[in-house]
């Protein structure tokens, strides 16, 4: 008989997803900035961003999105709360207690991270941690941004790319041979590149995109070969491959280098666009609705981000509530 | 034009075969600023040559990208040898 304080793994029990209501299609953005649906969809696979407006706040999606997650779980609490952002509303306090509280949680740890498009594995690692050290038995991970706010109003390069959104998940203590259970997590990181993507303030979002696509690319495809070596799969098991989304042409490019065909690669950059530490549980919490994963996959998980940032993950999708 | 060149322009980069021409400069043929670090990256992951992103956007044509990665692939191998 095993005891349940023995099992240290973290295994997934709820996802949720937030978006705002505004959807700006790309004709839209033509009418303010010199380019075209054409360029901007053969470059980067984007039609359509949602964007918040000045009624809505980070903290606003992370909570909707989090509400979701422990609905799923069935849970009316967890023990810890991680939320990953870059664009958070205020630069102090950190927005995890608020939203914490809002959530009925007062009292419970509750950090910010910021780790750029990365910030969710970097929190499911954090999460993991936190039930490993037995700080809590079930923990909550939001990655929530409002990306759309960085760029500069006029950028025609950087605005398109951009949406907002908040993605959540609920983990709790299991056993790592447990559906759900969350595999080593290969994180890295690499400041000499910091300016490649770069925003000392909102509207003033620099990306210097060939090099950005090169170590994207680079790191995320090594990232992937660690983890699932980690694990002991080879990249043919992997039923779905759940990159970030920031740009179709990365994402195609880095499941050919890995030789995962398309109809094992799940994307929505083309109805979001780059939704930043959302981007991950977001495509999950989407594609876990509809069907296109299912429980007893087996995924790997990528991102990328400013930092440089980034990380690989697997895992074997649970059967979860609808 | 080298065959490998040809499979990683029109398989992998997917530039439309009828715009494939020689004489006709990289923008003809299909190519943007992704498509060049993309060419970069294939040609050194499938034959093992480095060849930078601002060496092929100097090519003018797809004639002067073949030669140029030719030159590039046997200065690397006799380096190597």
């Amino acid at each position: 008989m095993h005891n349940p304080g023995d099992a240290t793994a973290a295994v997934i029990c709820g996802i949720g997803a937030a978006l705002p209501s505004r959807v700006v299609s790309n004709a839209e953005l033509c009418t303010r900035l010199d380019t075209t649906d054409e360029w901007i969809r053969s470059r980067t696979g984007i039609s359509f961003r949602h964007v918040t407006g000045a009624d809505s706040s980070t903290e606003d999606l992370a909570v909707q999105a989090a509400e979701q997650a422990l609905a799923v779980a069935g849970a009316t609490s967890v023990e810890a709360v991680v939320l990953a952002t870059t664009t958070p509303d205020r630069c102090c306090p950190a927005a995890a207690p608020a939203v914490a509280s809002r959530l009925g949680l007062t009292g419970v740890p509750a950090i910010d991270l910021a780790a750029g498009c990365t910030g969710f594995l970097y929190g499911l690692a954090t999460a993991v941690g936190f039930i490993s050290s037995r700080t809590a038995n079930a923990v909550l991970i939001i990655g929530v941004d409002r990306l759309s706010t960085l760029p500069a109003r006029d950028d025609r390069t950087t605005v398109p790319l951009f949406g907002d959104g908040a993605g959540a998940m609920v983990l709790r203590r299991g056993r790592l041979e447990d559906d759900g259970a969350i595999g080593p997590v290969v994180l890295g990181s690499d400041g000499t590149q910091a300016e490649l993507i770069q925003a000392a303030h909102p509207g003033s979002l620099q990306m210097q995109g060939a090099e950005v696509f090169r170590h994207a690319v680079d790191r995320m495809t090594s990232a992937c070969a660690q983890a699932v070596a980690a694990v002991g799969w080879c990249m043919n098991d992997i039923d779905r491959l759940v990159p970030h989304q920031a740009n179709a042409r990365i994402t195609s490019f880095v499941a050919r280098q890995l030789e995962v065909p398309d109809s094992r690669v799940l994307g929505n950059v083309d109805l979001v666009g780059n939704t930043g530490a959302a981007s991950i549980p977001l495509l999950l919490a989407q594609s876990a609705s509809d069907d296109r994963l299912q429980a007893g996959q087996r995924v790997l998980l990528t991102a990328f981000g400013a930092g440089l940032t980034w990380g690989a993950v697997t895992l074997t999708w649970p059967e979860l509530a609808s | 034009m080298n065959g490998e060149l040809e499979s990683i322009l029109l398989n992998d980069l997917k530039l439309p075969a009828d715009r494939l021409a020689m004489d006709g400069s990289l923008h003809e043929a299909g190519f943007d600023s992704l498509a060049i670090v993309e060419l970069s990256l294939l040609l050194g992951d499938r034959l093992g040559i480095d060849v930078s992103d601002s060496d092929i956007r100097e090519a003018a044509t797809i004639e002067q990208l073949d030669r140029l990665i030719q030159r590039k692939g046997d200065e690397q191998r006799a380096r190597r040898s």
